[in-house]
């Protein structure tokens, strides 16, 4: 009988931030805006993500307090709730808005979520720091901004497998009957 | 119709009793029956000239035990009834659309034009399959069915618009929804006209019927030890006595005692008894925990205490008993402050009444009111699919709010496999044995690959309805695989509803001969009365005439003309109106 193993998307994005060091991020999201997939926590849709959920809730990111998010939450679910979009046309696209919006604010009203995603935020700054240090290294020595630039990034990559291996952790807690990756790539 | 909107009604399906409701002159109106109830039973009676529903059908029921049913969503059985002479085998949803259709006759009867969209409530623990077999139900009984609601929601938006006026920012709200056969509890957050389901938690084995059938061993008991007599096994003897249990229980909720009286109820023996308050409360005392036991499940699974419930609404007639009232309020009276329960709205009507009101958010109907308000309803069960070792990978958990969409990313379990079976399951259990199977397929032409290599994504969208949608993607090679969950396990066929829905139109066609019949008999009836009281008439002025003549024998011929004249203006009087009687029998 053909069963279904599970891995989590986490930890397929550890080979990601490899191939995409060499290039900027706006060809990145210029080339695949299409693979942006809500809860996705790879280094890519990260960049995307981010941007999105406070964008689709319309919040300002840092500064936003809980009850500015359930206002903004309501009032947009008042436009975009199927059930009252009474143009049938429009039905599967105020679905498809709708459901983006609750992703949203599953992740922005809960306040682990929203810090783990904020922490994510700021590991976007580092991405762009690291960028802006690339462009630095052409111009200055070259041995040691490389160091310093391959230095920070283990460390990002240290710090997304410490994270994702506590998501799990968190998940196979909250559920009990989720499968874990770890166990399945033993077990294989 | 562009210039008149049909209306859209609000019904609160119940295994006891069920009631209807509509948006109407910028308000909610729950719509009273032929007898002047808000609700009606939920039975169906069926004899030898007619079949029953409503009112006529409880009414008789003592009296023609077998074939007067209701319907039964907790085990599904079929149930066999005498109809004209004929046995007819009845499924729950046939018994059900009976209903259905009875409740549509009662609005339509009030409005006085047809109807056709409607919104159904369920209990909230109701599955997939079950949902969507009340959407058969309404179908049969010939209703376009808009959606199907949970019973704690449409109470809770019940709640919610009796009480928007007091925004005072978010409230949590716990629905306690006791009814004849059904037992729910939810946790509802309603915030500025938003309605969003936290939590909800039932037993499908619970209710007033349940409190009744203690009471009913109780005196069959009483019943033997006192007169060595068993009756457990005479149908006609439990129903007058569970009949008579009910209304005991309605009487104890406002007296400390009564008494049950039924003369010759078996083999010539009477039955008198006296119920006190007391001793139904310690029949009922371990139903009665259980209940509890729920509420706190329910605020466990909402991650709530109960110092954040703002209010509890009661839902269901079986609210109305005094013990269970008590329970409640002792369990949320905390620090000393006596918790209130909410008793400003009819625990018999706060189901109808918000289905009624989603019903009018979506025909588009109403006014600022409704216009304002939202129902965010949730998945009722967990749903998922199959993982290694048959463990239950949830991807939807219960009480996700929807329309929603979740994806998973999936590896191949064997070297090389070149196919992939997606199983979909339903339930709360940790192995998917144990759950409930929704369905499956199969995606076919992998490439050669390792294990672990190759990337499935498995996809799980639920619409604003409920209904799930599973789709398979093989990301590398672009193979897509998907099925729309149509739980056919335990639902009607659709030559099933086709034929069901024929015979619900016989069934119609036949009850209005038999409405045609009972009519002219009626008018046959009171037609003969009439005449027997003109006939009585004319001959008392006759008899009048001659006791005259006999007293008058010397009158002068002037009087006897006179007399003659007054007699024959009568008797003309008379015969006028025999003969416009005697032209509408020939018509008749």
């Amino acid at each position: 009988m053909d069963v279904l193993s599970l891995r989590s998307s986490s930890s397929l994005s550890m080979s990601k931030p490899f191939e995409s060091h060499g290039l900027p991020l706006s060809s990145k999201q210029h080339r695949r805006p299409s693979s942006v997939k809500f809860g996705s926590v790879s280094c890519r849709a990260t960049t995307l993500t981010q941007e999105n959920l406070y964008k689709i809730l319309s919040v300002s990111p840092g500064s936003a307090t809980m009850d500015e998010i359930k206002r903004a939450y309501r009032s947009m679910a008042l436009q975009y709730h199927p059930d009252v979009c009474h143009d049938p046309s429009m039905k599967e696209e105020s679905t498809r808005m709708f459901v983006q919006l609750n992703a949203a604010y599953e992740t922005l009203s809960n306040p682990r979520l929203r810090e783990q995603y904020d922490s994510e935020l700021g590991l976007r700054s580092e991405v762009m720091s690291v960028s802006s240090d690339h462009e630095r290294w052409r111009s200055v020595s070259v041995s040691s901004e490389h160091e310093r630039w391959e230095s920070r990034f283990q460390e990002q990559v240290i710090e997304l497998k410490t994270r994702s291996r506590r998501r799990m952790g968190q998940k196979g807690g909250s559920s009990g009957s989720r499968m874990r990756a770890p166990n399945m790539r033993d077990r294989n | 119709m562009a210039t008149k909107k049909v209306k859209a009604i609000g019904i609160d399906l119940g295994t006891s009793y069920s009631c209807v409701a509509v948006w109407q002159h910028n308000r909610i109106e729950v719509i009273s029956n032929d007898q002047g109830n808000c609700t009606t039973p939920s039975y169906v009676a069926f004899n030898d000239n007619q079949r029953l529903l409503g009112d006529s059908s409880m009414s008789q029921r003592s009296m023609n035990p077998q074939n007067t049913v209701v319907p039964d969503n907790r085990d599904k059985p079929m149930v066999t009834v005498t109809y004209k002479g004929e046995e007819k085998l009845l499924a729950p949803e046939e018994i059900s659309s009976m209903v259905l259709f009875k409740m549509k006759e009662v609005v339509e009867a009030h409005l006085g034009h047809f109807v056709k969209d409607a919104v159904i409530t369920v209990p909230a623990y109701f599955s997939n399959a079950q949902r969507q077999a009340t959407k058969d139900v309404g179908k049969i009984a010939g209703l376009n069915v808009l959606r199907i609601i949970s019973e704690p929601t449409a109470a809770a938006i019940a709640y919610g618009l009796d009480r928007k006026g007091l925004r005072v920012g978010e409230q949590n709200v716990l629905v306690f929804d006791l009814g004849g056969g059904t037992f729910d509890v939810s946790l509802v957050t309603i915030y500025e006209g938003m309605f969003k389901v936290k939590a909800s938690v039932g037993d499908t084995h619970l209710g007033g019927v349940d409190f009744d059938n203690k009471l009913v061993n109780h005196l069959v008991n009483v019943f033997r030890e006192k007169h060595k007599k068993d009756i457990s096994g005479n149908a006609e003897a439990l129903v007058r006595l569970r009949s008579a249990c009910e209304k005991a229980k309605r009487i104890l909720s406002s007296t400390a005692q009564t008494t049950i009286e039924l003369d010759c109820l078996y083999e010539g023996v009477d039955l008198y008894a006296t119920v006190t308050r007391a001793l139904f409360e310690e029949l009922n005392k371990d139903l009665f925990m259980k209940c509890m036991e729920t509420v706190e499940k329910c605020l466990l699974e909402a991650r709530s205490d109960k110092i954040q419930v703002h209010e509890i609404v009661l839902v269901g007639g079986s609210t109305r008993i005094p013990k269970v009232q008590q329970l409640l309020k002792d369990m949320f009276s905390l620090n000393g402050t006596t918790k209130e329960l909410c008793k400003g709205i009819n625990p018999d009507e706060a189901v109808a009444y918000g289905a009624a009101v989603q019903a009018a958010i979506l025909s588009g109907e109403g006014d600022k009111k409704v216009e304002e308000l939202l129902l965010l309803d949730v998945m009722p069960i967990s749903i998922g699919f199959e993982g290694a070792g048959g463990v239950m990978s949830v991807l939807i958990p219960k009480n996700t709010a929807i329309p929603t969409k979740k994806e998973r990313v999936c590896s191949i379990f064997y070297d090389n496999q070149k196919s992939l079976t997606v199983k979909v399951f339903e339930g709360e259990q940790v192995k998917t044995k144990d759950n409930f199977f929704l369905g499956k397929f199969i995606l076919y032409r992998f490439d050669p690959l390792p294990k672990g290599v190759s990337q499935i994504s498995v996809i799980f969208d639920v619409d604003a309805d409920g209904i799930v949608e599973v789709t398979a993607e093989d990301q590398a090679k672009g193979l897509k695989k998907k099925i729309t969950i149509n739980s056919k396990h335990g639902r009607l066929s659709p030559e099933e509803i086709r034929r069901m829905v024929r015979d619900s139109k016989r069934y119609k066609a036949e009850d209005e001969v038999a409405k045609k019949k009972v009519k002219a008999k009626n008018t046959l009836e009171n037609y003969a009365y009439e005449m027997r009281e003109r006939a009585k008439k004319i001959e008392e002025a006759v008899e009048e005439t001659i006791e005259w003549l006999e007293c008058n024998q010397l009158a002068e011929i002037e009087e006897f003309d006179c007399k003659k004249q007054e007699l024959g203006r009568g008797k003309g009087h008379f015969i006028t109106k025999i003969h416009l009687p005697r032209q509408r029998i020939k018509f008749f």
